[in-house]
């Protein structure tokens, strides 16, 4: 059964450096919940005192609504994933899954069939006698899943599990998790530094940074509506622009750049906007002036099906933009004058507000 | 061990030395051990055709010298136990410490830099104003005292193979610190706990100045050796000390292959 987890004024401080700082965060049961920060964000000790490894300073922690902070970490029921796996070498396979059930005193029968149904679940069917250090990354990543989801926990933790593995096997262990999140039903949540893994996987994220929430909330919301240069930033929106003027016409932002105006639509009413994020990855390029931006196009890298490109405004702000190589004419130079057009959605008002809750 | 880039002068001579190093360690006991399986009652190299296990048998009829063997045996066993025991309690002592690890282990391994004369003495001293009466265990306590630092420290390297993330795992699943330390800490550490045996047995098998003060009635092997060294050497005495020499490598060559095999299970 999937536990939601209330998160209620955590602090934790290391020798007076607060690691995290008044965390308020509420997570549904069932849900699949990413915390997406830089190294040193404090999600990882998050993470740790979720599962009772560590201790918070301030603050209580409730799965479904029962404080769990006295719990030890053997009695709660969450179960984690270790960033190392922290598979213990001196048993095989078999014998790592089946540790858990062994120590809560489950029938050997019904161990035994546990462990081979759950094998099967990971796709690692027949490797139940493997020493450990005759398995590839992969099938270890596989095994360490297959041995926190036999305890049938009603929140799986997940930190880093994915560092370390190259690109393929990343895409693949990713599916994995989706797979595995709708299979169990179980609360999941997911330690990361990757934006793709958060942006990808999870049905709620938040960022962290510095021991704080930056924002909470879908993906979709952190890249259609960021709330700050920070997360716009963290998710991928690499160009920030910041217009010389901007004023509200009723339900549009009329913002003046490089001399230039341009109208965009502010759906989610942010308030106080100071600066436009830009998603490089919805601008079309023309070669003569069109209803867009004038800049000159500084420089180009090929990304296998894009062009990434890099134009200056006349002001000297930096706009990167993606283009697909069938739209790009070869007569573009470095220095040639051309006209940025948005599609929509591709200008993001950023509000100076910074609202920590969600 | 070949240091690709290095000259073939450098090389030779790290060679060199490195032989000339073995050569001072190993030939003196290599000598004794041969002396031992020569007939003749005078020290010197055998023939090969003059080989012969003579002392060997004439050791079954020495006494005095088994006696002192039976005495040392029975001195070592319960040192090796109590000391190996001792010495995981203080390992996983220190597992559980944070900043006062290098205290604790400083304090553990300081005995095995005290005089063995003094700590001898001292013992000796103690147990006179308890008017407790010198026997075997009294020559235990001050083994104990020797081999604890040793067994401590064999144990605690093989610790290093115990990643601290075991046993948040193994907690995560559910185990105790008990089952922690019978399911996780004990099978890692085996060859560490079976060097903890075999070094503090050794040690105490070839102790001599603290069993100096120590001993009761029946001397300890060491002991009785100097003494009949002493009073003219029998060549008994050459063969027992080959089987010493030779049990101690054997033991000492086994610990190493159970290393070896523990390193094999890693990786």
């Amino acid at each position: 059964m999937a536990i939601s987890i209330d998160i209620d004024g955590i602090s934790r401080n290391f020798d007076g450096v607060k690691a995290l700082d008044d965390i308020q965060l509420d997570i549904k049961a069932g849900e699949f919940f990413t915390l997406l920060g830089s190294s040193g964000s404090g999600k990882s000790t998050l993470l740790r005192i979720i599962a009772g490894f560590d201790q918070p300073t301030n603050g209580s922690i409730r799965f479904d609504g029962k404080n769990i902070l006295n719990v030890p970490a053997s009695k709660r029921s969450c179960n984690t994933v270790f960033q190392d796996l922290a598979l213990f070498p001196h048993m095989t396979v078999e014998e790592n899954i089946g540790y858990g059930l062994k120590v809560r005193k489950e029938p050997a029968a019904q161990r035994q069939r546990k462990v081979k149904d759950i094998l099967e679940l990971v796709d690692l069917g027949g490797y139940g006698d493997r020493k450990i250090a005759m398995m590839s990354g992969g099938q270890r990543q596989r095994v360490a899943l297959a041995r926190a989801l036999v305890m049938e926990p009603g929140i799986l933790l997940l930190d880093e599990p994915l560092t370390g593995l190259d690109e393929r096997l990343r895409q693949q262990m990713r599916d994995e998790f989706s797979r595995l999140h709708k299979k169990t039903g179980a609360t999941f949540i997911l330690v990361t530094h990757n934006q793709d893994e958060a942006l990808s996987l999870s049905d709620r994220m938040a960022i962290m940074h510095l021991g704080k929430l930056e924002q909470v909330g879908t993906p979709d919301e952190f890249l259609n509506h960021p709330q700050n240069e920070f997360v716009a930033k963290f998710v991928g929106l690499e160009t920030i622009l910041t217009p010389s003027n901007i004023s509200v016409i009723n339900d549009n932002l009329e913002i003046k750049i490089a001399d230039q105006k341009l109208t965009i639509p502010n759906t989610e009413k942010v308030e106080n906007v100071t600066h436009i994020a830009v998603r490089s990855d919805r601008i079309l390029v023309a070669a003569n002036d069109g209803n867009g931006l004038n800049a000159k196009l500084i420089s180009k890298n090929f990304r296998g099906r894009t062009y990434e490109c890099v134009f200056k405004l006349s002001d000297g702000q930096k706009i990167t933009a993606n283009i697909a190589i069938e739209n790009f004419k070869p007569e573009w130079k470095e220095g040639t004058d051309l006209t940025l057009e948005f599609e929509f959605g591709a200008l993001i008002p950023i509000g100076k507000t910074n609202n920590k809750r969600a | 061990m070949t240091i690709g880039f290095e000259s073939k002068i450098v090389r030779s001579a790290i060679w060199g030395l490195t032989a000339i190093a073995l050569l001072i360690i190993y030939l003196p006991p290599f000598y004794l051990l041969a002396i031992s399986f020569n007939p003749a009652l005078q020290p010197a190299l055998p023939n090969l055709s003059d080989v012969s296990l003579k002392w060997y048998i004439e050791l079954g009829s020495e006494r005095g010298l088994l006696a002192a063997l039976k005495e040392s045996l029975l001195i070592a066993t319960v040192t090796a136990a109590i000391s190996t025991i001792t010495a995981l309690l203080a390992a996983l002592a220190y597992l559980e410490l944070g900043r006062m690890r290098n205290a604790w282990f400083m304090l553990v391994i300081t005995p095995m830099f005290v005089p063995g004369v003094i700590q001898g003495l001292a013992l000796s001293v103690l147990l006179n104003r308890a008017e407790i009466v010198p026997y075997w265990g009294t020559v235990v306590l001050g083994h104990i005292l020797w081999s604890i630092p040793f067994a401590f420290t064999v144990i605690l390297t093989s610790l290093a193979v115990v990643k601290n993330n075991y046993l948040l795992a193994a907690a995560d699943l559910g185990a105790t610190w008990w089952q922690r330390v019978v399911d996780i800490i004990f099978p890692l550490i085996k060859p560490g706990i079976a060097g903890g045996i075999i070094f503090s047995f050794l040690l105490s098998l070839n102790e001599f100045s603290r069993s100096s003060y120590l001993v009761g009635r029946q001397n300890t092997l060491p002991l009785t050796m100097f003494g009949k060294m002493n009073s003219g050497a029998t060549p008994t005495i050459y063969a027992l000390s080959g089987i010493i020499f030779m049990f101690s490598v054997l033991a000492v060559g086994g610990f190493m292959y159970l290393q070896s095999r523990q390193k094999n299970l890693k990786k």
